[in-house]
């Protein structure tokens, strides 16, 4: 069942086009990849579906109804989770107090939140250690797990990764993907944007690659790993 | 008077940290209060102690509405001096119709509750002064609660720390500019009814309390709650010490002297960060 759907969605700061007719859909239980360079429109893709950005044309669908209107707070109800590119975590607060925010659409259920920090604890123990540290102290992989903790406090339907390797380091980078791994075999739709081409494609079920703000090829991951174009722009074979 | 310094500014603050706004006609707030204070007193003996609640509503009405009509049109602009030249034009606005409705004339309340003063040993402390500051701490405690413990509170130092992020977490930043107004609202109607008291009255009342807000704000560091109240403080009690010691007239110079110093040494105020 198609979960999320765009069509030919465009995106425009003032004079600039950041993205031109895009269109892409994710199933239910899917794990999709979107690949492309620095600037290709990959962050404002993600931005327009939870309705930070507005689109200046198109539609995006998702579970059947119409959120390209929507306000993001809006969509963050419909259940999609966004883990934004450099995690975007609240700086002066400690890490509990940034995971008990993400479940804001549930504030009134105070059991609800504590067991669903406990599961967070549980996938990301380091978080448990640092709860009462305030999140500017964290490095970069705990960080990135406690950004990952605070987007699944809302129980979503979708997550969207938003470059979840930048700035973490590289032995954490593995562990990390693995947890996207996980949290997908859990019955979460994924959509992965990153910039390390060869571990997205390892990880997705589909792939799209994106270029100066068009889809400009599309498959599985095995597929696109073997495309030339891939090979050549990406992968430096 | 520190105290109220205090709460006055850390509305201020507030406003600043959360929409990144400088409130130009902060101070006028005060004064609109303190109006409300004075007209429900002459009209309907109303004690400025009885009519505190309903200055906290009058000015967080203006709060919200400036809000509505001006500030969330002027967000939109890139510019900064959109924001700047409105809230400076809105204060000139307020202050002239209040000259034109009220006269330029100086008024104050007569005989309320809390009148006289207390003496221990050769100090002798007024009354009204003393009702206010405690009358301020309270409401500034009350304030500094809400946003440190309560999820609404948490879901507002969010949309304060980072704007995109509060949104990604499903909060309504609308909504919490609009509980911003409201809290700096609550700060400025208290302030302003708690002054009435003993404070004389005049249109222009609230350059003051604007001008001191603002060297409280900056003493305090940007956006610091806590810093507010330890500036406020020491505002007040500078001014009270350099009153005493070298006359009134010159009173606020220390005052703006502390401030320089201090910046000297700490650019970014006492608490401030980054």
């Amino acid at each position: 069942m198609m979960l999320l759907e765009l069509k030919s969605i465009r995106v425009q700061y003032s004079e600039i086009i950041a993205l031109h007719e895009v269109s892409l859909h994710i199933n239910e239980g899917e794990l999709v990849a979107v690949i492309g360079s620095n600037g290709a429109g990959k962050s404002t893709m993600l931005r327009a579906i939870c309705g930070i950005n507005r689109l200046s044309s198109g539609e995006i669908w998702f579970d059947g109804k119409k959120i390209s209107s929507m306000k993001a707070f809006k969509t963050v109800e419909m259940g999609i989770s966004h883990v934004p590119e450099g995690r975007r975590l609240f700086p002066r607060m400690t890490v509990y107090e940034n995971l008990t925010l993400g479940a804001w659409t549930k504030r009134k259920d105070t059991i609800y939140i504590q067991q669903q920090i406990e599961k967070v604890y549980h996938l990301f123990p380091i978080l448990k250690e640092r709860a009462s540290q305030k999140a500017e102290t964290l490095s970069g992989g705990q960080a990135q797990q406690c950004a990952i903790g605070r987007a699944l406090m809302c129980s979503p339907r979708m997550i969207m990764f938003d470059e979840p390797s930048l700035g973490v380091q590289p032995n954490i980078v593995a562990r990390i993907f693995e947890n996207i791994q996980q949290i997908n075999q859990q019955g979460i739709t994924v959509l992965l944007v990153e910039q390390n081409v060869k571990r997205a494609l390892d990880l997705a079920d589909r792939a799209y690659v994106l270029q100066t703000g068009n889809i400009v090829l599309e498959g599985t991951g095995t597929e696109l790993m073997k495309s030339v174009m891939v090979q050549k722009a990406y992968l430096g074979i | 008077m520190g105290a109220l310094y205090a709460l006055v500014a850390s509305g201020l603050s507030l406003i600043q940290g959360l929409m990144n706004i400088i409130n130009f006609c902060h101070g006028d707030l005060v004064t609109i209060s303190m109006y409300t204070s004075f007209l429900l007193w002459s009209v309907f003996k109303m004690d400025p102690l009885v009519s505190i609640p309903v200055c906290i509503i009058v000015s967080t009405l203006v709060g919200i509405a400036t809000h509505k009509l001006i500030i969330s049109q002027v967000l939109r602009s890139p510019s900064s001096f959109g924001q700047m030249f409105s809230t400076y034009g809105l204060g000139i606005l307020i202050a002239s119709t209040l000259q034109f409705v009220f006269t330029p004339n100086y008024r104050s309340v007569l005989n309320p509750f809390v009148e006289g003063s207390i003496s221990i040993g050769a100090i002798n402390i007024s009354k009204p002064l003393l009702f206010g500051a405690v009358g301020a701490l309270l409401a500034y405690g009350l304030c500094y609660w809400f946003i440190r413990r309560t999820p609404e509170g948490q879901a507002l130092q969010a949309t304060e720390q980072d704007i995109d992020a509060a949104k990604m977490m499903g909060i309504d930043t609308e909504k919490m500019f609009l509980l911003g107004w409201t809290i700096s609202g609550f700060c400025v109607g208290t302030a302003g009814a708690l002054l009435t008291n003993f404070y004389y009255i005049h249109p222009y009342v609230g350059e003051t309390f604007s001008n001191i807000s603002f060297v409280v704000v900056t003493l305090g560091g940007y956006g610091s709650f806590e810093g507010s109240l330890i500036a406020g403080l020491i505002v007040g009690v500078v001014e009270t010490i350099s009153g005493y010691v070298i006359g009134p007239q010159y009173k606020l110079i220390p005052v703006y002297l502390t401030y320089l110093i201090v910046l000297m040494f700490r650019p970014r105020g006492l608490m401030g960060r980054r």
